[in-house]
């Protein structure tokens, strides 16, 4: 027998689940402080749309998990329990194990996971619905039955079973009553009509929503039942179930709701199936799915018809000095700037392609802020700003940890318990602010937190304790360059300096990340009013402008993120502190690093005796640096190569590339040159 | 070890000349040969990488076996060519005096105990092939590129 093959569907479940899960998440962080009943909905289709997949895949823990689910976002839905921190730690805990399923399953290891006491937590969760007394909302939502229908049904129950209908009308039913009527006289000509909800008289008024419900007896099945009304004009929707007293089983008839609902939606286009599945339509609008390692490969093709390109336009000058007034030669020039115009637009599109919104690392952040704080017995508001600002995915895989650090360490350490915030005048609830922006060719995303700040004298004498600095340079130092020693790694490691000041650990890990990025960071805090991180990082990875220098022989291309000016230098501008070259830059002393020395092309025994030389100034958070070359050739937009595994790790270089000219260059690390420098 | 036999079934080889002596590679380890091109020096690398060549838009690191195995440089001449081989860390160039011809070595014509003449570290070798003309260094090649 030929096996069905189900790993095409398998990638599709998958793809479905980080999505669904995505919402759900998202869904319930917000479901906590405004429970909307259209919130509600989302969270719970998301929850069904999961159960149907997964069951469909026989996952079934996976199913199980999602039905409980599904029943207690039912009663918060009907009103019958109110959404509770411990409910929405529940729905997150389901979250989480489902992920943790759902990890399972893509390594191929299957869904058995150990969730009995998930299930259980929400089947109590679901059950204490019963002790809330639910307040039914006038005329509107008939959810919850008047306690005197309750008992009086109750009552009847005891003579023989009960069966509940509840009939949805057309939103645009003129004729309400009528509807509402005929269903009557349906049920009374194959059955006895027990009670109907709201009473006979509001139904002659009209005055409900567009639901009611009808209780009775019969013989007849509920699905019958649920033809006979589906068939009356103007219903959109007609459920039937058998009818229970509360508490002992209330579920049971929202329960066969969603079970007929659930079912029916794949075969009839009920008003309420067919209205679920537009509204996802609209969201996702025209789109195809692209697997991301063709999108790398396009983009690896693209790159170098960007390096052919810049070789034919050079062949085309040579052509062109050559050939003076040669017909052709001027027909290749144009089809070259042609060439040229459409190889930036497919750039531009493909890279416009890769682009995601910052939101998708966004998305993982209020989930561990709200987590951390309520562990560390904070109250912290999260605000996300910009979140459609889109980047390159490479980037946007690569800064996700990067910022969940520095937001574990504004929790944790930057924004003080509430007691201390009230003494010092401040809102009891903490507030971060994450903001992403465009700002020319780079994306900057600020963390901005309202919290204690950072104790620069902690720092200081931290960095003194570990020997980054003398207690004499430590007493000149600014506030500000005395901030940059938390991205230092023996600050950041130290658990008490953490502890005392806030801020460290692992800042260095961040910084050099972000560094790798070919990112800048920056901090500034005011002692009791904040600190802010300030992150500026390129928009892709995979092709950055740089200018080109040559140095020893060699071509290096800097990434002119990172180069703040070019001068040319006189010799005698130089002066010498502590052995150390440094010019000064409009007042400002900044340090030269020979970088043919820096990176052992050249030795200091072979400096020429110049009367001038071009030095890059280059930026590294605040700090300034001039980078001495021999030699400036120009600005040139190239695409990054790594450098081959078998070359390994090159202090000084970040990779390479391809030049118009078919050679090879090499991408300069501008932080691994400088620390070569101070080495040197 | 050393009864056993280097190859086990007859083997194609590229012969190239490197100092003065003859080198072989299993034909299918390489991928092509090319001409000497624009080689740009890595600083900082190891020594016996020369640095990185432009292969179609791909660059391609490029190793010395001189430096390797300890010659004395030489100047690159219009017979100098790289042969670009596959390794398990991607392709490699390394660079050859000149490469002379594809030879086809019997089981029996490879010794193991390299012969004192050859002035290569033993660690590179695979055998030695006595040709009727000429003894044909085997080359370990993921040994002789390896830093």
């Amino acid at each position: 027998m030929a096996e069905l093959d189900m790993s095409q569907y398998l990638d599709l479940f998958l793809q479905e689940a980080d999505e669904q899960l995505e919402i759900l998440e998202q869904e319930t962080l917000k479901l906590e402080k405004d429970p909307t009943q259209e919130r509600l909905q989302k969270i719970f289709r998301a929850a069904h749309t999961l159960k149907g997949s997964s069951r469909a895949m026989g996952f079934l823990t996976f199913a199980e998990v999602t039905h409980e689910m599904e029943n207690l976002l039912d009663l918060l839905r009907g009103g019958q329990l109110a959404v509770t921190t411990e409910i929405a730690d529940a729905l997150l805990a389901c979250v989480d194990t489902l992920t943790a399923i759902k990890a399972q399953i893509a390594e191929g290891r299957g869904d058995g996971y150990e969730s009995s006491e998930l299930v259980a937590n929400l089947k109590r969760l679901a059950s204490d619905s019963g002790q809330a007394s639910p307040t039914a909302p006038q005329g509107a939502d008939l959810d919850d039955l008047p306690a005197e229908l309750v008992q009086k049904l109750a009552e009847k129950t005891k003579q023989g079973p009960i069966l509940r209908a509840r009939i949805r009308l057309a939103p645009d039913c003129l004729m309400k009553f009528v509807r509402a009527f005929m269903a009557i006289n349906a049920v009374n000509e194959a059955g006895t009509l027990v009670a109907t909800h709201p009473d006979g008289e509001t139904l002659e008024e009209e005055k409900f929503g567009d639901t009611f419900e009808l209780f009775f007896r019969s013989e007849r099945p509920a699905e019958d039942w649920r033809k006979t009304f589906q068939a009356i004009g103007e219903v959109a929707e007609a459920v039937v179930g058998p009818w229970q007293p509360r508490g002992a089983d209330a579920v049971q008839p929202r329960e066969a709701e969603r079970q007929a609902g659930g079912e029916r939606s794949e075969t009839l286009p009920s008003a309420k199936a067919a209205a679920a599945p537009a509204g996802r339509k609209a969201d996702t609008g025209q789109t195809v799915r692209v697997d991301v390692a063709r999108l790398d490969e396009l983009m690896n093709l693209v790159g170098e018809l960007v390096i052919d390109r810049t070789r034919v336009a050079q062949i085309g000058a040579v052509l062109a000095a050559k050939y003076d007034n040669e017909e052709n030669v001027e027909a290749l020039a144009e089809t070259v700037s042609h060439i040229a115009r459409i190889t930036s637009d497919l750039q531009d599109q493909i890279m416009k392609a890769r682009m995601l919104p910052i939101e998708t690392v966004f998305n993982r952040f209020p989930r561990m802020v709200r987590d951390l704080a309520n562990k560390v017995g904070k109250e912290i508001q999260l605000e996300l700003v910009g979140g459609d600002t889109e980047l390159d995915r490479s980037v946007i895989e690569a800064i996700g940890d990067p910022l969940l650090h520095i937001l574990r360490n504004s929790v944790d350490h930057g924004i003080e318990p509430p007691e201390e915030r009230a003494r010092a005048g401040k809102a009891q609830t903490g507030r971060i602010v994450v903001a992403a922006r465009h700002q020319e060719n780079h994306i900057v995303i600020d963390i901005e937190d309202d919290g204690r700040g950072i104790d620069v004298a902690r720092v200081k004498q931290k960095a003194i304790e570990n020997g980054l600095v003398s207690p004499e340079a430590a007493e000149r130092l600014t506030d500000k360059d005395a901030l940059q020693f938390i991205f230092a790694s023996g600050l950041s490691t130290a658990q008490q300096v953490s502890e005392v000041s806030g801020r460290g650990v692992g800042m260095d890990i961040v910084r050099s990340n972000i560094q790798k990025l070919g990112g800048i960071i920056d901090v500034e805090s005011t002692p009791g009013k904040g600190t802010k991180f300030s992150l500026r990082l390129p928009l892709t990875l995979a092709i950055i402008r740089g200018l080109l220098v040559s140095v020893g022989g060699v071509v290096y291309v800097i990434p002119l993120g990172s180069v703040v000016e070019t001068l040319l230098v006189r010799r005698k501008e130089v002066q010498t502190v502590h052995g150390r070259e440094v010019i000064l830059i409009r007042g400002v002393t900044t340090p030269l690093v020979r970088m043919g020395e820096a990176l052992g092309i050249t030795n200091r025994w072979e400096r020429k005796s110049e009367e001038e030389f071009f030095v890059v100034i280059v930026g590294i958070a605040e700090q300034r640096i001039g980078l001495v070359v021999d030699k400036l050739i120009g600005e040139q937009e190239v695409v990054i190569k790594s450098l081959s595994g078998f070359v390994g790790d090159v202090p000084g270089v970040s990779g390479a590339t391809i030049l118009g000219d078919g050679n090879v260059a090499l991408i300069a690390d501008v932080n691994g040159i400088i620390s070569c420098g101070r080495a040197a | 070890m050393s009864t056993a036999p280097v190859l086990n079934h007859r083997e194609q080889n590229v012969i190239f000349r490197l100092g003065g002596e003859s080198y072989g590679i299993d034909i299918f380890r390489v991928h092509e040969i090319i001409r000497l091109r624009e080689i740009t020096p890595i600083p900082g690398s190891e020594p016996h990488i020369r640095g990185l060549v432009n292969l179609r838009g791909k660059t391609i690191p490029v190793v010395d076996l001189r430096t390797k195995f300890g010659l004395p440089p030489a100047e690159d001449s219009d017979s100098t060519r790289i042969i670009v081989v596959e390794s398990d860390r991607g392709n490699v160039g390394i660079v050859v005096d000149a490469v002379t011809e594809v030879v086809t070595v019997e089981p029996e014509q490879v010794d193991a105990t390299p012969p004192l003449v050859a002035n290569v570290t033993a660690e590179f070798v695979r055998g030695i092939a006595k040709q009727e003309s000429q003894l044909i260094t085997l080359l370990n090649l993921e040994q002789a590129i390896a830093a």
